[in-house]
C-alpha cells in the first residue's frame, strides 16, 4: 500500500519534472540522493566516486526525462542507471589498477585490528561485504541493505528473480562463513571461556 | 528435513522469506539439532549487526551543486542555440557528403552521355521544325535496316529516295495494304490501285496501270499501259 502511494507521489513528480518544473526534481533528489548514495558507495567504495556516480544519475534523470516510461517503477529505473554508472566505473578500476603503497602500510594493519575487533562486528561485515565478488554484492546490497524486494533486484538488474534469490542466498553464506570464527571467538571470550585466540 | 537443507534456507528463514510450511518445518528441525541453532544465531546476530552498519550520505551541499549544474546545462541548452547557433565544420559530413554526391551524378552524367542525348533531344526539336517548314527531315526518321523480309524489300525498293517522315507515312500504308491484301482477298488489282493512290499523294508524278482486264495472277509486263499524268501533289 505504502510503495503503491510512493510509486504514485514519484509519477506525479516526474510529470513535474517533464513539464520543467525544478522543485519537483529538487525533490526527486532529495527522496533519493542518500538511497543511492548507500548502495553506489558500498558498490565503488570510495565517497567521492559515489557521488559522483550520484550526480551523474541525476543528471541523466533530468537529461532524459521525456523517456522515462510510467508504465514501469520509477525508482527501478533510477538504480538502473545508478548501477550501470556504477559497473562502467568498476570496469574502468579492473582496466587500471593503482596502488599506494603508502595508503596500504596504514590500512593493513587497520583492517586487521577491525576484523579482529569483537566489539566492531558492523564494521567487520562492512569490510566482508566489500570483499563480496560484485555480481553477489549488488543483489545483496538491494535485497539486504536497501530492503528492496527481490522483484524488484530482479527488474534493476535484469535477471530472473530465481537468480536474484540464490545469488542473495550466497552472499549471505559467503558472509557468514568470513564471519562465523570471529563472532565465536567473542561469544567465547565475553562467557568467559579458555578458547584459541590468535590475536588477543 | 536434513541439515544441509536447512542450512541452504536458514538464512531466508531468519528474515521471513520462507512459505508457511517449510518455515514450520525448519522450526521443527532447530528445535532438535544445536549445530543448526548455533548456525542460526550467527545468521540473525549478522542480520542485526547489517542494520547497524554505517550508512553513506551524500555532502552536505550535494543537492545545490546537483541543481547548479542543471541549472547550467539549461542554460547552454537555449541561449548557445539562440545567441551562439553552433557553427557548422567546413568539411563536415554536411557538407562534404552532398559535395560528394553531386560530384560523383555529375561524372556519371557526363560519362555515359547524358549530355549528348539531351543534346539530340533539343536537335530533333529543332529539326522538327525545320521540316514543318518543308525541309528535308530524313535523319529524324528510323531507317529501316532490319526485320522481316516485306520490309527489307520496301527498304530495298525505296532505296535511293527520299526518307522524308510524309514518304515514309505514305510508304508504311502501303505497305499495309500490301499485306492485307496479301493476307485478305489476294486480289493484285486492288492493291496497286490503292498503292498508286497513296503514291501520288507524296510522290510526284501520277503512275496510272491500266489492266486490260483484272489479273488473277501479275501480269504487269504485256498488256498492261502505263501512263504518266502531270498534277500530282508534287512534293518532290
Amino acid at each position: 500500500m505504502e510503495l503503491e502511494k510512493e510509486k504514485r507521489n514519484d509519477y506525479d513528480l516526474m510529470q513535474r519534472v517533464r513539464n520543467g518544473d525544478m522543485l519537483a526534481f529538487s525533490q526527486i533528489v532529495d527522496k533519493y540522493k542518500n538511497r543511492l548514495m548507500n548502495v553506489i558507495g558500498r558498490m565503488v567504495q570510495g565517497n567521492e566516486e559515489a557521488e559522483d556516480i550520484v550526480q551523474e544519475t541525476f543528471m541523466r534523470v533530468y537529461q532524459h526525462r521525456d523517456s522515462f516510461d510510467f508504465r514501469h517503477c520509477f525508482s527501478t529505473w533510477l538504480y538502473t542507471i545508478a548501477l550501470n554508472l556504477a559497473r562502467n566505473e568498476l570496469r574502468k578500476r579492473k582496466r587500471f589498477k593503482f596502488f599506494d603503497i603508502f595508503d596500504l602500510q596504514g590500512k593493513e594493519a587497520e583492517i586487521a585490528v577491525e576484523m579482529e575487533l569483537p566489539s566492531n562486528l558492523p564494521q567487520a561485515l562492512e569490510r566482508a561485504i566489500e570483499g563480496l565478488p560484485d555480481k553477489y554484492k549488488m543483489a545483496f546490497v538491494l535485497r539486504d541493505v536497501q530492503e528492496l524486494p527481490y522483484e524488484e533486484v530482479a527488474q534493476i538488474m535484469n535477471i530472473p528473480l530465481g537468480t536474484v534469490k540464490s545469488r542473495v542466498n550466497r552472499a549471505r553464506a559467503i558472509l557468514k562463513d568470513k564471519l562465523q570464527p570471529r563472532m565465536e571467538e567473542y561469544n567465547a571470550l565475553s562467557k568467559g571461556t579458555l578458547l584459541p585466540v590468535s590475536i588477543l | 528435513m536434513r541439515c544441509q537443507r536447512v542450512r541452504y534456507y536458514l538464512s531466508a528463514y531468519c528474515r521471513d522469506e520462507l512459505s508457511e510450511g517449510r518455515s514450520i518445518a525448519i522450526s521443527e528441525h532447530l528445535d532438535n539439532c544445536p549445530e543448526c541453532r548455533r548456525e542460526e544465531s550467527v545468521l540473525r546476530e549478522m542480520a542485526d549487526a547489517l542494520k547497524r552498519t554505517n550508512r553513506y550520505e551524500v555532502s552536505a551541499d550535494f543537492t545545490g551543486r546537483m541543481l547548479n549544474r542543471i541549472a547550467a546545462e539549461r542554460f547552454s541548452e537555449t541561449r548557445t542555440r539562440a545567441f551562439f547557433p553552433k557553427r557548422t565544420p567546413i568539411f563536415g559530413w554536411t557538407r562534404v557528403v552532398p559535395a560528394a554526391a553531386t560530384v560523383c551524378l555529375i561524372l556519371t552524367f557526363v560519362l555515359t552521355g547524358g549530355v549528348k542525348t539531351i543534346y539530340n533531344h533539343d536537335l530533333v526539336d529543332r529539326t522538327m521544325a525545320v521540316s514543318n517548314r518543308g525541309l528535308n527531315d530524313s535523319y529524324l526518321t528510323a531507317q529501316p535496316q532490319s526485320g522481316n523480309a516485306l520490309i527489307r524489300h520496301a527498304a530495298v525498293s525505296t532505296s535511293g529516295k527520299d526518307w522524308t517522315l510524309k514518304s515514309q507515312l505514305a510508304r508504311y500504308d502501303r505497305i499495309r495494304s500490301l499485306i492485307s491484301a496479301m493476307q485478305g482477298q489476294n486480289d493484285f488489282a486492288s492493291y496497286t490501285s490503292k498503292a498508286m493512290e497513296s503514291r501520288q499523294v507524296c510522290c510526284g508524278p501520277r503512275i496510272v496501270i491500266e489492266f486490260p482486264s483484272a489479273p488473277s495472277s501479275m501480269p504487269v509486263s504485256g498488256g498492261s499501259q502505263v501512263r504518266m499524268v502531270s498534277g500530282g501533289n508534287g512534293s518532290n
